[in-house]
């Protein structure tokens, strides 16, 4: 369970996060949702400890964000920082070296699924292929938490089916994950919970079909009113 | 179902409810329904969302399930979603007719002469 309490973040005099309370529960999937700009990468780079709140605090399963609490947590970063220098097969074997919860058999089966070419150097792979290699490494993991930041944005559609049926088809009911995109009409299908982010708060929190029967519009039609009325 | 699109601006769990519906009446499934994950997988939407629907039905006496054994039809029920289909077809027609400006007494001719007709 992920306990947000009060949750501010603050660059200077701007804010990046402010006054968010949220609790997640174990086995949700989140869609987080918001323009660039909203906080969405700040508030998964706070649950994975890589900044640190200037107000309020974040319990993971009773814990704060540490060490400790990302050992069960995976982060699939929108910035690309694979080495271009490293063959495919090299780079998965070295970086499944940082974890003891790697799943060779999960490793093997997105290798087959997303058609990941093992022999060539990562420098050699399209955008879409580097986004497949990331989510493996992201996703070939038993970890508890997913936490995914704009996994679609730039990535061409093959790809992007591709990506969605890999995430349904390995997502497990004890795993929570937390979803980021800018991009809503082709993810929304896949939240069972929709959060509206914007200027660093949450404006909207709901179960996906709730807030389609309550407002009769898609989560997408929803966002765009919101967001840019 | 396969190639089943989504009405975003209503729930899809009352979707997925009414598709898997028509497919028993349709006899697509006969006996045992797909698994929650294979059907999420096929319709590109959140397992939670499938389970909603299936606790749903089951709730309602369509579907029956225990855990390791899957999930399946309860035969009784054919003929209950048959007649509730039915009467949605029919309700469906008639306000069309009504909303084209017919009024009781003709739609009955109509009906009427579809009888010769072959059906």
């Amino acid at each position: 369970m992920i306990e947000i309490f009060d949750l501010e973040k603050r660059y200077g005099f701007t804010y990046a996060i402010r006054d968010i309370n949220l609790k997640i529960e174990t086995g949700e999937f989140i869609g987080l949702i918001g323009p660039n700009g909203s906080g969405k990468t700040t508030l998964l780079k706070l649950l994975f400890g890589y900044c640190r709140p200037t107000h309020g605090h974040i319990r993971i399963n009773g814990q704060p964000p540490s060490p400790k609490t990302n050992s069960f947590i995976t982060f699939y970063p929108e910035i690309d920082s694979l080495y271009g220098n490293m063959r495919v097969f090299r780079l998965i074997d070295w970086y499944s070296r940082f974890f003891t919860d790697w799943n060779k058999e999960t490793e093997k089966k997105l290798i087959e699924f997303f058609n990941i070419p093992l022999n060539k150097y990562v420098r050699q792979l399209s955008k879409g292929f580097r986004a497949r290699l990331k989510l493996l490494l992201s996703l070939s993991r038993d970890a508890d938490i997913f936490l995914l930041d704009e996994p679609l944005s730039g990535i061409d559609p093959a790809s992007r089916d591709k990506i969605v049926s890999a995430i349904l088809r390995e997502y497990r009911e004890n795993q929570t994950i937390i979803f980021s995109t800018h991009i809503v009409s082709e993810a929304e299908t896949l939240f069972e919970r929709t959060i509206f982010l914007m200027d660093g708060s949450v404006i909207l929190d709901g179960k996906s079909d709730d807030l389609r029967e309550k407002y009769g519009k898609s989560i997408d039609t929803i966002f765009r009113e919101e967001m840019y009325a | 179902m396969n190639t089943m699109e989504f009405e975003r601006d209503r729930p899809i769990f009352l979707q997925i409810k009414s598709a898997v519906k028509e497919r028993i009446v349709r006899r697509e499934i006969k006996k045992e329904l797909p698994t929650i994950r294979g059907l999420a997988v096929e319709l590109g939407v959140n397992p939670n969302t499938v389970a909603r629907a299936y606790r749903e039905l089951e709730t309602e006496g369509i579907i029956g399930s225990r855990v390791g054994k899957g999930t399946w039809v309860i035969p009784e029920a054919l003929q209950e979603i048959r007649k509730e289909m039915i009467e949605d077809i029919i309700d469906k027609f008639l306000n069309n007719l009504h909303s084209i400006g017919l009024d009781s007494k003709e739609i009955k001719e109509i009906l009427e002469g579809i009888n010769d007709r072959d059906i």
